[in-house]
């Protein structure tokens, strides 16, 4: 048998694959049986006479989800295949009769026989196991969280039910807190937005939502998720080995799938607590076919205070809200096509009564209105070309924008300051990413592509109404980053690899001024020589480079492997923050003349080990890393509306390691994981000019280091309607800069510092408890749900920062605490 | 329905009252540093410089260094460089010299001063710039506006200044710092002093013309009188604060190129008096 597609070269997807395979001359040659014939215009997959490709989708029963991730096994062989994030899978083997075992956790196994004497095209779909739902209450990726199988370092994989069984602040399920409990992964205090992985700032985790970046993942400043438990499938955090299709970010990927909605039946589920109420509807538009979901949060805070006595509460809105939204059509039994989008803001409407004053002319009112909103939309076509040839191409916008405006009666504020104002900054992306896979037989597997994005960032516009104040706009800039890839998976009997090349090029793109600078002098505006106008279109500055992935594993047994990786990323473009947490209104930077690209060099090596029932997993990892051309900040950096931010930044360098421990255990009444981190993180800055350097030059401690994490979360299933969760973390304190002196100049008292962190805050420690009750009746559509607990259970006041002060020249110290108190709550969730 | 219209509200507001600031006790070592701290004035005036070591935090009077060797140097525009005083009396760590000059507009003026360890400081060159004069002034609501027209031609910083006095001397003064960078080249700018007395009596306002150097230097030490003065609020080490810095401006050590605390500074003053 010998398949054949002739290639109509004014189709777009033969054209681009075509087009990839030129990028990648070698991949052609190294595809066995595979051939790109130009002239015949004709691509020719053949396969040996005794192979023959099984291939499908993996979905649920119920509601046509596809499953990612679900593993079909050739029983009694050492060979099988998981599903890829659209719930597609092939698998090639010598003609027989097989059977194959279908398992996804929370699902009923199922075993297919299959006479593979031709290429077959077959769609399973399993069921869910009530019993086992009932029984198991941390749900993994497999029927363990063993480590032993996979070939990448440092993943993980959480599912939403798994986020939603954890304790929560004010009971709200949050993927970043659960993102949290990750060994590896830390963050500079509680409340602040966004987490550090190995040693990483928050800016080098590219988060996807459904591929779209999103660049600000917090609402509330920081306290809340921007991401609707109810609306995600799936989340991926890698950390370790990351593949050679994620790029643009230095340390971690965090990868998260939206559902699809069911393409059966129409269903919904939301949940009423005590900061949001969330509503998600899914269900067919055409059955089988088309499906869509819609999900939505808000939160209270603004609803209650028309409530207040207080004018000044009455009048004032804070509310944040999310919309997520999707829709999946299967066209035809090669093609599927996904649009799905995300909508979130942050508002904030504070209104001013102006007061009478003492001469009898009263203040003016004054209302400040600050709003800050990411936008994603996400167009995906599945294509699959041939039982071994899959294809997926995906158009991305993503924005992330904020405004703030003040208006008044007059252009004066109430205290005579600055008058009526709008400022308005916006970062967007837009990305085009055709991706691969080809799957040769089932030990090897290629997957290429290609990620452009187009990035414009605006960093401020500022019009003001009031006399004697310009109206600013800094200069728009924009880049392109070109990055074709391609990733090699084989499997031989114990050792498998995962092997990529990423190369990614990036240009600064004009129209732009950009000045250059005294080489003999700090760069301050003082030292600018000239300054160089580019025209549009014009590259500014280009860099580029490869980025080498590389994982190992061998198996000593069928419960015992090591691993090993290595991983080159590059980071074009910064955040640039000096605050402690970082503010919705931080900008983001991209390299050109005088800010280099981030380059991440990691090295990881792994052991994995399970019990012989695989009752327990246990893993234990060590890493290392170095960072070059990170962004540090001068003393006292200004960045405000500052149209020469280099001059506020300096260049430097870094490293961080750690070793990870790691315990699960997914089944029986009590479930749980436990992780232990110790690990160091430096940086140092490298300005040529030593009076510029923090801390004189010397190495000293990230904001976020903290040698030692510990994490436990568990879940005791106390009967058939009530469970028991509990998360414990033990944490050491984050580095600090205390005073180490004070002098006087004009009878006013003045500190002095020692060097930059070189004191720690006090060891932080919390404990959160939560209670479940659910009550499952079968034969009703509607099933509800309570929880209830008590986050920092014993009020534990963890220091987020200690500072001294001199008021009336009395040195005094102080704790400040984010939480300082028990924080009780309670939610009722539903599913019809 | 009072109870509920409370109870929701304390629920909605609750993260507010989650916060929590506490006193507490540091353990801390003291690192003595050198601090040098001065400006030359336009007109005709004398010149001071303060030279001291710095105390433990718990010490309530400056440990003064009275054996530094000073010099105050200028530059022209046609590069005659020249050393223009010497020659100080000393009390306290406060170094006043012995005779008044007056700056030239457009030179640059630097100081050195030598400990008796050997050690050496130099500051950078300060350009002494042209004044900018106060236009007008006004008092809203607890803020001075002062009119000023900023000049186009490159960016300007401003130390501005406002004391009040009554017959037995100073009774309040503060000042502010700012960049053009709202109202370069505006005809009708003006500078705000937030928070200033409340008072009729006199009053004196200064508009100094400085350096970028020194403009971050006030900027610094301003910040750091906000932390300083806060009593027991979250404001100065809370979520969005940042790391706390040194008062370094733009003096180095010449040995060891590790920059001092303090900072020499060139003003062209503009000065108003009620």
């Amino acid at each position: 048998m010998k398949p054949q597609i002739m290639i109509k070269f004014n189709s777009f997807p033969y054209a681009l694959f075509f087009f990839i395979c030129m990028i990648f001359p070698t991949l052609g040659s190294s595809i066995n049986g595979f051939t790109v014939e130009s002239k015949m215009k004709r691509i020719d997959f053949q396969t040996t006479q005794q192979h023959f490709t099984v291939s499908g989708t993996i979905k649920d029963t119920a509601s046509g989800e596809t499953l990612l991730g679900a593993n079909l096994i050739v029983k009694g062989q050492r060979k099988g295949v998981s599903t890829n994030e659209y719930g597609f899978y092939s698998i090639t083997l010598p003609q027989n009769t097989y059977t194959f075992q279908v398992s996804y956790l929370g699902y009923v196994t199922q075993e297919i026989e299959v006479n593979l004497s031709e290429n077959k095209k077959i769609d399973i779909s399993l069921s869910v196991d009530t019993n086992q739902l009932d029984a198991v209450e941390i749900i993994v990726e497999s029927n363990s969280k063993s480590q032993v199988k996979s070939v990448l370092t440092g993943v993980s994989t959480l599912k939403a039910k798994e986020i939603k069984k954890l304790p929560a602040l004010l009971g709200e399920p949050d993927i970043t807190r659960v993102v949290l409990t990750q060994a590896g992964v830390s963050t500079i205090g509680e409340g602040a937005s966004g987490f550090n992985v190995r040693g990483g700032n928050i800016d080098q985790n590219l988060i996807l939502l459904d591929e779209a970046p999103i660049y600000n993942s917090s609402h509330a400043w920081g306290f809340f998720s921007i991401f609707n438990a109810d609306a995600i499938k799936k989340l991926t955090l890698y950390k370790g080995g990351i593949p050679a299709r994620f790029g643009g970010r230095a340390s971690s990927v965090l990868d998260i799938r939206q559902r699809e909605g069911s393409d059966k039946q129409f269903k919904g589920e939301g949940g009423i607590g005590v900061l949001f109420s969330r509503l998600t509807l899914e269900g067919p538009i055409k059955k089988d076919k088309l499906s869509f979901l819609v999900s939505g949060r808000r939160s209270y805070f603004d609803l209650f205070f028309p409530l207040s006595s207080d004018e000044e509460v009455k009048n004032n809105k804070i509310f944040f809200y999310d919309f997520n939204t999707k829709l999946s059509w299967t066209l035809n039994d090669n093609n599927k096509l996904f649009v799905s989008g995300y909508f979130g803001a942050d508002v904030m409407k504070l209104k001013y009564d102006g007061e009478e004053k003492s001469d009898g002319t009263k203040e003016q009112d004054e209302q400040i209105d600050f709003q800050w909103k990411n936008t994603t939309t996400t167009v995906r076509w599945n294509h699959i070309f041939s039982p071994k040839l899959f294809m997926n191409v995906s158009g991305i916008y993503s924005r992330y924008n904020y405004s703030l405006s003040s208006e008044n009666d007059s252009g004066g504020g109430p205290v005579g300051s600055s008058g009526s104002f709008l400022w308005k900054s916006s970062i967007e992306n837009f990305i085009f990413k055709p991706d691969f896979t080809f799957y040769k037989n089932s030990d090897t597997k290629i997957r290429f592509g290609l990620n452009s994005t187009l990035y414009k960032f605006s960093p401020a516009k500022v019009e003001s109404g009031e006399k004697g104040v310009n109206s600013i706009a800094l200069e728009v800039e924009k880049g392109l980053e070109i990055a074709p890839y391609v990733e090699y998976e084989k499997k031989w009997n114990q050792f498998s690899m995962n092997a990529g090349l990423r190369y990614s090029l990036f240009s600064n793109i004009g129209p732009q001024n950009v000045s250059t600078y005294d080489p003999n002098y700090p760069k301050s505006i003082a030292t600018i020589t000239e300054t160089t106008s580019y025209g549009s279109g014009d590259a500014t500055k280009s860099y580029s480079g490869f980025e080498p992935r590389l994982a190992l594993s061998y198996s000593i047994n069928d419960r015992k492997g090591v691993k090993l990786g290595f991983n080159r990323m590059y980071q074009y473009i910064h955040l640039i923050s000096n605050t402690f947490a970082a503010l919705p209104f931080d900008i983001w930077k991209p390299a050109g003349t005088h800010l280099k690209p981030l380059i991440v060099n990691q090295l990881s090596l792994g052991y994995a080990y399970d019990t012989e029932n695989r009752k327990y997993n246990f893993s234990v990892e060590g890493y290392f890393k170095t960072f070059e051309n990170i962004v540090e900040y001068k003393d006292g950096a200004d960045l405000f509306l500052n149209e020469n931010l280099e001059t506020q930044l300096l260049p430097a360098k870094g490293d961080s390691y750690g070793i990870e421990f790691g315990a699960y255990k997914t089944t029986g009444k009590l479930t749980g994981h436990f992780n232990y981190t110790y690990s160091a993180t430096r940086r140092k800055t490298t300005s040529s000019f030593q009076s510029e350097n923090i801390s004189n030059g010397d190495y000293y401690p990230s904001n976020f280091d903290r040698p030692h994490i510990l994490n436990l979360t568990s879940n005791y299933k106390l009967n058939k309607k009530w469970d028991l969760g509990l998360f414990f973390t033990y944490q050491t304190g984050r580095p600090t800069t205390y005073p180490t002196g004070k002098f006087y100049i004009d009878g006013t008292s003045y500190l002095t510092y020692s060097d930059r962190n070189k004191y720690r805050n006090p060891d932080t420690h919390r404990l959160d408890l939560s209670f479940n009750y659910a009550s499952h009746k079968p034969n009703k559509k509607w099933q509800g749900s309570w929880s209830f607990g008590v986050y920092n259970v014993y009020g534990r006041k963890n220091a987020f920062s200690t500072y001294s002060t001199l008021n009336k020249d009395q040195f005094k110290a102080y704790k400040f605490s984010v939480i300082g108190s028990q924080i009780p709550f309670i939610a009722y969730n539903f599913k019809f | 329905m009072n109870h509920l219209k409370n109870i929701c509200i304390a629920l909605c507001c609750s993260l507010v009252f989650f916060t929590c600031t506490e006193e507490t006790t540091l353990k801390t070592d003291y690192e003595p540093q050198i601090i040098i701290y001065g400006n030359l004035r336009s007109g005709t005036h004398g010149f001071g410089i303060f030279v001291a070591q710095t105390v433990p935090v718990d010490a309530y009077k400056n440990n003064p260094v009275n054996d530094a060797e000073i010099s105050l140097f200028t530059k022209s525009p046609d590069g005659d460089t020249s050393v223009v005083l010497d020659d100080f009396t000393i009390e306290e760590g406060y170094y006043e010299s012995k005779e008044q000059i007056t700056p030239v507009l457009g030179n640059y003026y630097w100081i050195e001063v030598t400990l008796k360890d050997g050690s050496v400081y130099k500051s950078t060159e300060e350009k002494l710039n042209p004044i900018v004069p106060i236009e007008s002034h006004s008092f809203i609501d607890y803020t001075l506006k002062l009119g000023i027209s900023d000049p186009e031609s490159e960016s300007n910083f401003y130390l501005s200044e406002v004391a009040f006095y009554d017959e037995f001397g100073t009774i309040f003064d503060t000042f502010s710092v700012t960049s053009d960078a709202l109202f370069n080249g505006n005809e009708d700018s003006f500078i705000e002093i937030i928070d200033v007395f409340d008072y009729d009596g006199s009053y004196s306002i200064e508009l100094s013309s400085v350096s970028y150097n020194t403009f971050k230097f006030y900027q610094k030490l301003l910040i750091q009188l906000d932390v300083n003065s806060a009593d027991d609020d979250a404001g100065s080490g809370g979520l969005f604060a940042t790391p706390p810095v040194n008062l370094k401006g733009n003096i180095v050590n010449t040995s060891n190129n590790k920059t001092a605390i303090g900072n020499f500074g060139v003003l062209a003053v503009s000065k108003y008096y009620e």
